[in-house]
């Protein structure tokens, strides 16, 4: 079988597909999914602000 | 490059193609072989995201940007975590609860086959042209720096590539990936030391990021909006969000990647570690560039960075032209230097006016310079309309040749083939996974036995490696189609993410208004394109906003029909 999913029967599957999805693991750093995204985005300003500190520290 | 060079690279090749083969054995059945058996660690795959994105022009060309434009190509990426962490909370546990094959697969499970179908088309035909240009591009660039036919550099990139992914699949894909970003990493981490440490002495590493600075080279961030404007903060952010959110979302080449993660938990660590090193990385290639840049106001740059073309240009009717400019060149230089030792005196004195007045005249004269070189270019367009003009590519790797040490110049060519191998090998297999799941068992051999599509999958990955060596063979006779083919890529984007939106966020549209809507925010691209200067990082945005727009109105008037679809 080269998938686990019946090609003739996609309609019922994308009915089931639409139901809440949950990962109940949890990220190996900052205990919760959420606290990982705050720390990607968050790691993103704080590049932003050290580039732009950069560029004026050096013009 | 001297005998050690040579082995050093030689090496490093034979090791890629054992390190793939070893790496790669084992896969009995279709499942392990375009999905790995769904087995991968999210550093194995967070490394061979890295890979698969930065192609050796990655690390030919960036340097070379930052020399000729400044740092601010590093905005472009700036909108890459935001999509990584979109992707994480959607893409990933949907595409993992249904175990898809290929992103497009998942559009069949949502609307319906011609749906899938069309966005996987739209796929083979972008990647399949841009795994030529992949192989193409770095072929051309390394036949020049290292004097040997580009049919030959292109025949081993290819060749090895073909070799471990045929032979391996997607794992074999994934496994060298990891290998080759960390031989990549090693050896532009030693060509920054290398070239802060070939400045003059007395020149620290501070004096040479306030000469890049004072002459415009740290321009990290701009504020300004301005829709033609290619590289500032919004277009960034919101560009180069759309741009990640489509690559990453929509390219199997991509998805393929993140599907070989054990959980969604592994697939989503991947993308966030993406999300979390990419900026720096960039960053960080820039920088070399920047330094470069320094090294080469101390020392005297050649006229154009492209050797092929200098020599040719020496010899040519236009020989003595070239040698007064080449000589005038030589002059401003001196007269370069000597302003150049003003402002870093300013500098330590830290005179706010001496600097001002020093960093002015550098500049000044740093322009009298750069308006030889556009006269050199118009030389050489004169005497071969058909030339590229664009010298970017060669700036870093004429450097590495000259100037850095035995050893080194192997360690860093090494790097750019293997950046060039784990793009191309990235698309193969992305390529032979969509051939064979979304076309040829969907649509022509829907019954088979799981040997015959192992089978069918390894020839589908060969062919496509085949193809690619022939497109880089022959490439150099499209001419400017080469650079069309590299805008074509950046048009079908929008769409498909749009498709994809749709897709995810908006439950009620049904498959037809989707399709629809999928050829009208096409059209809208390719007027944006024909007949507006708005620069490509929007093309996204806009594609991807009209496909939304349409396909929702189309739901609200035509609700019946187009929801009758199923």
């Amino acid at each position: 079988m080269m998938s686990d999913s019946n090609p003739h029967q996609f309609p019922e599957a994308c009915e089931k597909s639409q139901g809440p999805i949950v990962n109940s693991e949890r990220p190996p750093l900052f205990r919760s999914w959420n606290r990982l995204y705050g720390f990607v985005l968050g790691e993103l300003v704080l590049l932003i602000v050290l580039f732009y500190a950069f560029s004026r520290l050096f013009q | 490059m001297r005998t050690l060079d040579w082995i050093v690279l030689g090496i490093t090749l034979f090791a890629i193609v054992l390190y793939g083969v070893y790496k790669g054995r084992g896969s009995k059945n279709i499942r392990g072989y375009l999905l790995a058996d769904k087995s991968m660690k999210w550093y194995t795959i967070a490394l061979s995201i890295m890979a698969t994105q930065a192609s050796a022009i990655t690390f030919t060309s960036t340097p070379g940007q930052a020399y000729v434009d400044g740092m601010r190509f590093v905005q472009f990426y700036l909108g890459l975590p935001i999509a990584m962490v979109i992707l994480s909370v959607t893409a990933v546990p949907i595409f993992h609860k249904l175990n898809v094959y290929t992103a497009y697969e998942y559009l069949e499970h949502r609307f319906d086959l011609k749906t899938r179908t069309l966005t996987s088309l739209i796929f083979l035909i972008q990647r399949g042209l841009a795994v030529g240009i992949t192989i193409y591009a770095p072929s051309l660039v390394l036949s020049v720096m290292l004097d040997i036919d580009i049919r030959i550099t292109s025949l081993i990139i290819g060749g090895v590539v073909i070799t471990y992914t045929t032979w391996g699949g997607v794992k074999a894909v994934n496994y060298t990936d990891f290998q080759q970003l960390l031989i990549i990493t090693f050896g532009m981490i030693f060509a920054l030391c290398a070239t802060i440490y070939l400045l003059p002495k007395g020149v620290t590493f501070g004096d040479a990021l306030h000469v890049a600075g004072g002459m415009g080279k740290l321009n990290l961030i701009d504020f300004s909006f301005n829709f033609d404007n290619r590289y500032n903060i919004w277009s960034g952010i919101f560009g180069g969000m759309f741009v990640a959110l489509a690559y990453f979302g929509c390219d199997q080449s991509q998805v393929q990647r993140y599907l070989t993660g054990q959980s969604v938990t592994q697939s989503r660590l991947a993308l966030l570690f993406n999300g979390a090193a990419k900026v720096p990385m960039q960053f960080f290639i820039l920088l070399i560039g920047a330094m470069v840049f320094v090294f080469y106001q101390f020392s005297p740059p050649p006229l154009f960075f492209n050797p092929v073309e200098s020599a040719k240009i020496q010899s040519s009717a236009y020989g003595t032209e070239y040698a007064s400019l080449q000589k005038r060149y030589e002059e401003v230089f001196q007269q370069k230097s000597k302003l150049l030792q003003t402002y870093l005196d300013a500098e330590k004195s830290g005179d706010k006016h001496r600097i001002e007045e020093a960093g002015k005249n550098l500049n000044e004269i740093d322009k009298q310079a750069q308006g030889i070189r556009a006269n050199a270019v118009e030389i050489l367009k004169k005497n071969d309309t058909s030339i590229d003009a664009n010298d970017t590519n060669y700036i870093f790797l004429s450097f590495v040749i000259k100037y850095l040490p035995v050893g080194l110049v192997g360690l860093i060519f090494a790097c750019i083939f293997a950046a060039s191998m784990s793009s191309s090998s990235g698309e193969l297999s992305a390529l032979a996974t969509c051939s064979v799941v979304d076309v040829y068992k969907r649509h022509f051999k829907k019954q088979a036995s799981d040997r015959h599509y192992l089978v069918v999958s390894r020839i589908s990955m060969a062919l496509w490696g085949v193809y690619g060596i022939a497109f880089a063979q022959y490439a150099s006779r499209l001419g400017s189609l080469i650079e069309a083919v590299n805008i074509l890529g950046s048009l079908f984007y929008g769409t498909m993410l749009g498709v994809f939106l749709l897709a995810f966020y908006f439950k009620w549209v049904g498959g037809t208004a989707a399709f629809i809507a999928a050829f009208v925010g096409e059209a809208v691209v390719l007027y944006c394109f024909k007949f507006t200067d708005i620069a490509w990082l929007w093309y996204n945005v806009i594609g991807c906003g009209v496909v939304v727009g349409v396909a929702v109105l189309l739901s609200l008037f035509f609700r019946p029909p187009v929801l009758s679809t199923r």
